[in-house]
């Protein structure tokens, strides 16, 4: 007892003296996963390899590749700075631990430099556990005589965590030793740091090269100079385009539009653009200064004609076109110092796409601009990135830039809808033009006829072959023109086609889902045969387990027809009237089943609507409604099942009803879980429910379970689709 | 003797009573220390209602609609008690886990996250590797010391400082759970003194 009150005691005493003890414990397959997800790819890790380079205040960073292109023991990536390097001290403390990123104390380098921090904090070892096995770290301080090397080499720890695996024991990340030792006799003059990695995981093409510079190019902005300066170098042995090239901002080339705003710092004017329908163009105009503070920008705005163009050069390579950049004081800032090469992948902070999926077709996206807009401590201090250093912090002035932002970009919005309305009525115009044109002869024509044909009688044959190609020319510019506008409502109706099939990923990963859950339990039950069979004391399990692993696969059967569904040639869109499709379903399709069954059908459709959609998905939802219904009838008396539906502005809604047994309270949300069934006896298989939730929201609708119509049991579903406006 | 462990399963992917992986743990950790909820809710409230016992989690990611999320019953949990390990078990490519849900994680020691079309022997294994290690770690035991007081004596004062602060035992206890800065640095000094009397052999274990 007294022992243990000394302990506390001295507890107490040391939280006094020492208040920051680090104790970590990880499991390493968490880890490895958590590099996978912060570095996707190389072009990342080198990226962001890079980055570390520009806050250790390099001036200067060579990246070299030798020996990369086919798979070489003697391949190597060395990536070499001018930096402050690192003491024994950092190595261990910060470059060995795991960051969360939000443990960073200081913000800016060290002066002269003062360079805001780029680089995500504890991402050096994944990155570099993404490009190879080895790693030497060669590092050395202004005014230290000796360089330090470390030996880190990945596939030991690989090594150990799967000794870890067969001995069923976990092994903590920082058990592995690493061996260092000091390089004596250097001039204390020298300062920097060398990632040297060896047995490069994957080879290195010339095109992948070329991608790499690409993506480091937009480390620094093409307008704003850096200083003192940051020059990155590209250096292969192996490709003469990479001997040793310096990397610079590419010039952008191909764009239709252009147009820049910057600001008078005298007057605290900033500079906003507009568009002036009068003019046909944007026009600069002069506002007062935002909260955020003063900012320069250029925007590069590609229209369909330049897109098409670009693809062509760059043979359809659209992460080039990737949306407003921000940098600061000349380096791109965070968040958006990121690389997801996966433009998909990008991280949307401004709010540009999703503007664009609530919206009409005419807002502007990340892959029509290019921005960059550069911001400056001094001017713009109160755009502060987050601790986490996902976004900015969240402060009024960061949501007024974000506003300014977007309003730039719709700018470019009114000039797409300008451009497409006016080529479209172009077209109209002209054929109109044309039409009157055919009118005007007419009625030249008409003159002249009765001028002439009472001279000459003998002409009138003449006229009347005139007079007929006239009529049906009058017909062909008519017809055109409504061909014309039918065209303008098929683009339109397409675009909307567009919005609702936007969660199909989020489909496929259900299924995926679905899947997997199916066939961890056959494997399971599998592996207890395996390991178990024969054994006459578990001989219920063994009966048990194979009529499992039988009813599993027929369910894993049906959900990979549903997911088939998907990838047939069906998955065509045409126009259908929901209204008759339903009444089809259930007064045609189902009238035997009901019969025999003693079903009863009422359907009431109020209102008929007409969707552009797959019409299999669209009776997949009320089949599997039907199947379910006569599950629930089987010991109702009457049997009745309603359908109901009307039109309101925004909904089409439709009440899907019957007096069957009914849903037990507190499972309303749950019968919609996959494999969430309670007639298992019957044969549900828990899947019904959920094709229905899933197709429903795939058409951007809903459908939830509401008070039972019929009395006195059975369950009502209200499905709500809702119509793009337009 | 140590009192059993419990293994709570909250997953709704499994074969229900059945399932292979259910069928193992009981027959390793005992028909009656293996508990098996398919409602998330559900699953929670009995770890939280039970910090008292030793707990091992085996968590699935995904629930039904109007459950909470395996995440979010780890951070519930967390939120009390830093001594119940927790096994996530997912039938999602990892990759859909959020990174800041992953940071969390490791940050928050989850122990290990597993693929349901893992082997379940592996799961198993990881179960047993975690209530070997539930045994020996020193927060753990701690708890289970304080917890077999009697309720007087946790709540009486148990320490003073000089600045006038009291600790009562269950004080410790909850910065235990809690990790906090009192709980943490109370393990290492046990540890640091159980090494300095076994060397200077001043003590024997007897207990």
């Amino acid at each position: 007892m007294l022992l243990l009150q000394k302990v506390l005691k001295i507890t107490l005493k040391k939280l006094e003296q020492n208040k920051q003890v680090l104790n970590w414990r990880f499991d390493v397959n968490t880890f490895r996963l958590l590099g996978r997800e912060l570095i996707t790819d190389r072009i990342t890790a080198v990226f962001e390899l890079v980055k570390n380079c520009y806050d250790a205040n390099s001036t200067n960073v060579l990246v070299e590749f030798q020996n990369v292109s086919e798979a070489n023991a003697e391949s190597r990536i060395i990536i070499s700075d001018n930096g402050i390097g690192m003491s024994f001290e950092d190595i261990r403390d910060k470059w060995m631990v795991v960051g969360t990123n939000n443990k960073r104390v200081n913000l800016f380098s060290d002066a002269p430099f003062n360079r805001k921090f780029v680089g995500e904090k504890g991402i050096g070892r994944f990155a570099v556990d993404k490009l190879g096995e080895r790693l030497l770290i060669r590092t050395k301080q202004l005014g230290t005589d000796k360089w330090l090397k470390v030996n880190i080499n990945w596939d030991e720890y690989e090594a150990k965590s799967d000794v870890s695996k067969s001995t069923k024991q976990l092994s903590l990340f920082t058990e592995v030793d690493n061996n260092y030792e000091w390089e004596s006799n250097a001039s204390k003059t020298e300062q920097g740091t060398q990632i040297i990695i060896s047995k490069v995981s994957e080879t290195w093409a010339e095109k992948d090269l070329e991608w790499l510079y690409r993506e480091l190019s937009k480390l620094v902005s093409p307008f704003y100079p850096v200083k003192p300066p940051f020059d990155i170098h590209l250096k292969s042995n192996e490709f003469d385009a990479y001997k040793n090239k310096p990397v610079k901002p590419e010039p952008i080339k191909y764009y239709s539009h252009h147009a820049e705003i910057g600001f008078n710092a005298e007057t605290n004017k900033q500079e906003t653009l507009r568009f002036d329908k009068m003019l046909g163009k944007i026009v600069i105009e002069e506002i007062e200064a935002k909260s955020f503070g003063l900012i320069k920008m250029k925007m590069f705005y590609f229209n369909e004609s330049a897109k098409r163009h670009y693809n062509k050069i760059y043979k359809n390579d659209d992460t080039r076109i990737d949306g407003i950049k921000i940098y600061r004081d000349g380096v791109i800032a965070t968040p958006f110092a990121e690389n997801a090469v996966k433009t998909e992948k990008r991280r949307d902070i401004l709010g540009i796409d999703k503007r664009r999926w609530r919206g009409t077709f005419d807002k502007v996206g990340t892959r029509e601009i290019i921005g960059i807009l550069d911001i400056t401590q001094a001017n713009n201090p109160q755009i502060i990135d987050a601790t986490n250093r996902q976004d900015f912090l969240n402060t009024k002035e960061y949501n007024d830039l974000k506003d300014f932002i977007i309003e730039q970009i719709d700018v470019w919005g009114d000039v797409k809808m300008y451009e497409r309305e006016s080529k479209r009525s172009d077209v109209e115009k002209k054929l109109q033009k044309a039409g009157k044109e055919v009118k005007n002869f007419a009625t030249a024509i008409a003159k002249i006829e009765n001028d002439l044909l009472k001279e000459k009688p003998e002409l009138k044959g003449v006229f009347d072959i005139i007079n007929n190609q006239i009529d049906e020319l009058n017909t062909v510019i008519s017809e055109s023109i409504s061909e014309q506008k039918k065209f303008q409502i098929e683009v339109t109706r397409k675009e909307n086609i567009y919005l609702s099939l936007m969660s199909l990923q989020d489909y496929a990963s259900n299924i995926s889902h679905a899947i997997r859950t199916s066939l961890g339990k056959i494997k399971r039950m599998a592996e207890f045969f395996k390991i178990n069979f024969p054994n006459p004391k578990q001989d219920v399990l063994f009966k048990l387990y194979a009529v499992l692993i039988y009813d599993e696969m027929t369910t894993l059967l049906k959900v990979t027809d549903f997911m088939l569904s998907y990838a047939s040639s069906d998955i065509d869109f045409e126009d259908f009237s929901v209204k008759e499709m339903i009444e089809d379903l259930l007064l045609n399709t189902y009238e035997q089943t009901f019969k025999s069954e003693k079903i009863k059908t009422v359907v009431e459709i109020k209102d008929d609507f007409v969707v552009n959609a797959n019409k299999k998905f669209f009776e997949d939802i009320f089949q599997n409604l039907i199947a379910n219904s006569i599950k629930a009838l089987q010991k109702t008396k009457d049997k009745t099942i309603k359908c109901t539906g009307y039109l309101d502005e925004n909904n089409f809604t439709l009440y899907f009803s019957d007096n069957g047994v009914g849903v037990n309270a507190g499972d309303e949300n749950w019968i919609f879980g996959l494999y969430n069934t309670r007639t298992a006896e019957q044969g549900g298989a828990g899947i019904g429910l959920y094709i229905v939730e899933k197709r429903i929201e795939a058409l951007k609708g809903s459908v939830e379970l509401v008070e039972n119509e019929l009395k006195p049991t059975g369950a009502t579903f209200k499905i709500k689709l809702p119509f793009n406006k337009q | 003797m140590n009192t059993p462990t419990k293994i709570v399963v909250i997953h709704d992917g499994l074969i229900l009573k059945n399932d292979p992986l259910l069928v193992e743990l009981k027959t390793k950790f005992g028909e009656e220390e293996v508990l098996h909820y398919e409602n998330s809710n559900q699953g929670l409230e009995y770890v939280l209602g039970h910090l008292n016992q030793k707990m091992i989690v085996l968590l699935d990611v995904n629930f039904s609609k109007g459950e909470l999320s395996g995440v979010q019953v780890f951070k519930d949990i967390r939120q009390k008690t830093a001594l119940v390990y927790v096994i996530l078990i997912t039938a999602d490519e990892f990759c859909k886990i959020k990174n800041e849900d992953l940071i969390f994680l490791i940050n928050h020691d989850a122990f290990a996250l597993e693929s349901v079309t893992s082997d379940y022997t592996k799961i198993v294994s990881l179960v047993e590797s975690a209530s070997h290690k539930l045994d020996a770690r020193v927060d753990a035991v701690l708890e289970e010391w304080i917890t077999k007081q009697s309720k007087e004596k946790r709540e009486k004062p148990y320490l003073k400082t000089k600045d006038a602060k009291t600790y009562t035992l269950d004080n410790i206890l909850e910065s235990i759970r809690q990790q906090g800065e009192i709980g943490k640095q109370m393990e290492r000094n046990i540890l640091k003194l159980a090494v300095d009397l076994l060397t200077r052999q001043k003590t024997k274990l007897d207990d």
